[in-house]
């Protein structure tokens, strides 16, 4: 697996406390990983630690095998950033936006930029302040994509959108990273439209990697028991509980599936990219990192 | 990066256009308007008519001399306000720095290449305005006042406060990080630090000179007098009020020399001053103070770009 991003011990503190602790991941290259977790829970801090905006306070990251501290023209030639709430300098008209593009990067690729934004019907000669939200953002995201880059790290790309500007953004985004082979980082609290969208996920919480690894196994390795109600204690034995739902009668719990099998008295159903990110966000305690999930893929 | 910096700034500079030209223009037409009354002037001093004629002269340009005076000392704090402290606070209200720190150019290179041309383009216009004081001031007539009463609008000084004022600025919203508090801190940081090499600093340059005003009634041309004319023993030091007033007393009654008569009471009347010729070396130092003060700023602002917290 070839590797865009890889920290290691990675910590960040501000003035108000650590904001990222500890934190060890890898971002497989070629992917479009979704990064995902509660407010607070480290997602901008991690993606701006990646650009080099941020210095971290403790551990390690690399981006490419580079620092985005000590090497950031190497760094900031390969990555397009989208940062939190897309930021653009409001009074430029779209043309200009570009033009700082060409301006500030030496890979820049104009034809595609005009080309992707009239495709979208976005007019060159508009000031930024009088696009749409949605419109803003194709513009963010055509900037991002203009310096050709090999990583691609979108801070809450589609938040504050309506759900069609949602949709042609998403779409928009996985028309060019199936015709450009490139890496995708992409945070998000919004679950739902991830599934269909990214193909690996980490989830951050509380400073922390709690979840790392391929959606499609994930989704696989975990299943929804309902049992008769039971003690869930008696269920952990035997299984890798991540949340149980107690009711009168019966016991639901989202177990990562483990070696034993489940009692033939319990109904096994299949569960959703959001079921299990929301199981895992529910229980911080729990967790499944690579090396746990390759530990069942074994057997 | 020269797009860039002309398109964020092309506002301010069209602000500058509009306030700088029509000063220079003002003190180009006051220069050619002001000939022929300064030749009667300079014809009538010293003399009888010396006096009517700088009336007629003041009465003439008293008040564009006055405005234009005001618009010289003012003009300095603005590339701070308008340029300078928005230049990093304003992208970090909007969240542009962001955007325009994750292109492909590292921040360093985007805060230096930026500062650079906004400061070369400054200090040539305000490198044309100090040459412009200057000339204004050598316009005024003779005997009218000193020219370190304009020391402020003329000279390598004047361009000096333009770059320190810009650099303030800038540093001013590095730190702060937001527009309209870093302007009110270059404001009051802008003012301070002048009023302070003003009273405090600039007098004391070089060593005051003292003269016995009781001897020798006309000062020194184009000296600096600074302070009020103060009462000494011989021997130098301070004299009471009631000693003062008694020499005075006895002297004013005397016909003569006033000042010798006034020495053998044992009084001195001394003015401090600083000589006239000290004017250009008084214009370095202050340019010195002001240039280095400006650099610490852009240092400051510099590792507070560079530090990536």
């Amino acid at each position: 697996m070839n590797v865009a991003i890889q920290a290691t011990g990675l910590g960040k503190r501000y003035r108000s406390g650590w904001a990222l602790r500890d934190c060890c991941l890898q971002i497989p290259a070629g992917r479009i990983s979704a990064l995902v977790g509660p407010n607070g829970a480290g997602k901008t801090t991690l993606l701006r630690l990646a650009v080099g905006l941020l210095r971290a306070t403790s551990g390690e990251i690399s981006v490419f095998g580079w620092s985005p501290t000590t090497n950031p023209i190497l760094v900031l030639a390969r990555v397009g950033f989208v940062p939190q709430d897309r930021p653009l300098y409001r009074n430029f008209t779209v043309d200009e936006i570009l033009h700082l593009g060409r301006n500030l990067n030496p890979r820049w690729d104009q034809v595609a930029a005009v080309g992707r934004l009239q495709r979208l019907g976005i007019p060159l000669n508009r000031r930024l302040a009088a696009l749409s939200g949605g419109q803003q953002a194709q513009v963010s995201l055509a900037l991002a994509l203009g310096k050709r880059p090999d990583l691609l790290l979108l801070d809450e790309p589609v938040s504050n959108l309506d759900p069609l500007a949602r949709r042609e953004f998403l779409s928009e985004l996985v028309q060019v990273v199936a015709a450009d082979g490139l890496t995708v980082v992409l945070s998000s609290h919004v679950v739902a439209e991830l599934e269909r969208v990214c193909d690996h996920l980490v989830i951050l919480n509380g400073g922390r990697v709690q979840v790392m690894g391929e959606i499609e196994d994930l989704v696989a390795h975990h299943k929804l028991l309902i049992a008769p109600r039971l003690d869930p204690a008696e269920v952990a034995a035997d299984q890798t509980v991540v949340q149980v739902t107690q009711t009168e009668r019966q016991s639901a719990m989202l177990v990562r599936v483990g070696t034993h099998p489940v009692r033939p008295d319990w109904e096994v159903h299949s569960v959703s990219l959001e079921d299990v990110v929301l199981a895992y966000l529910g229980n911080p305690s729990a967790g499944t990192l690579p090396a746990l999930a390759l530990e069942v893929d074994s057997q | 990066m020269t797009w860039l910096t002309w398109r964020q700034h092309r506002l301010e500079a069209l602000g500058a256009a509009l306030l700088v030209f029509p000063t220079l223009v003002a003190i180009a037409g006051f220069f050619i308007v002001a000939q022929p009354l300064l030749r009667q002037v300079n014809a009538a001093c010293p003399g009888d008519s010396c006096g009517a004629a700088l009336q007629s002269f003041s009465d003439r340009f008293g008040t564009l001399r006055t405005a234009l005076e005001a618009i010289l000392i003012g003009l300095p704090v603005l590339p701070g306000l308008f340029v300078g402290a928005p230049l990093l606070a304003r992208e970090f209200e909007q969240g542009t720095d962001q955007l325009v720190w994750s292109q492909g150019i590292t921040r360093r290179r985007w805060l230096f290449v930026k500062l650079g041309l906004l400061i070369a383009v400054t200090v040539v216009i305000a490198s044309l305005l100090a040459i412009a004081g200057r000339v204004w001031f050598e316009t005024n007539p003779s005997g009218n006042s000193s020219q370190w009463a304009e020391f402020d609008v003329q000279g390598p000084a004047f361009a000096a406060y333009v770059f320190f004022s810009l650099a303030l600025g800038v540093a001013a919203g590095a730190l702060i990080r937001r527009t309209v508090p870093a302007m009110a801190a270059t404001l009051v940081g802008f003012v301070g630090a002048r009023l302070a090499i003003l009273f405090l600093a600039r007098p004391n340059f070089l060593p005051q000179q003292q003269w016995d005003v009781s001897t020798i009634l006309v000062g020194q041309a184009d000296a600096w007098t600074i302070g009020d004319q103060r009462h000494f023993d011989v021997t130098g030091h301070p004299l009471s009020d009631t000693q003062w007033q008694a020499a005075v007393n006895t002297c004013s009654q005397i016909q003569g020399d006033w000042g010798s008569c006034l020495r053998d009471h044992g009084a001195v009347l001394l003015q401090a001053y600083q000589p006239g010729d000290r004017f250009w070396l008084f214009q370095s130092f202050e340019a010195a103070i002001f240039i280095v003060l400006g650099i610490a700023m852009i240092w400051l602002t510099a590792w507070l770009v560079g530090r990536r917290s």
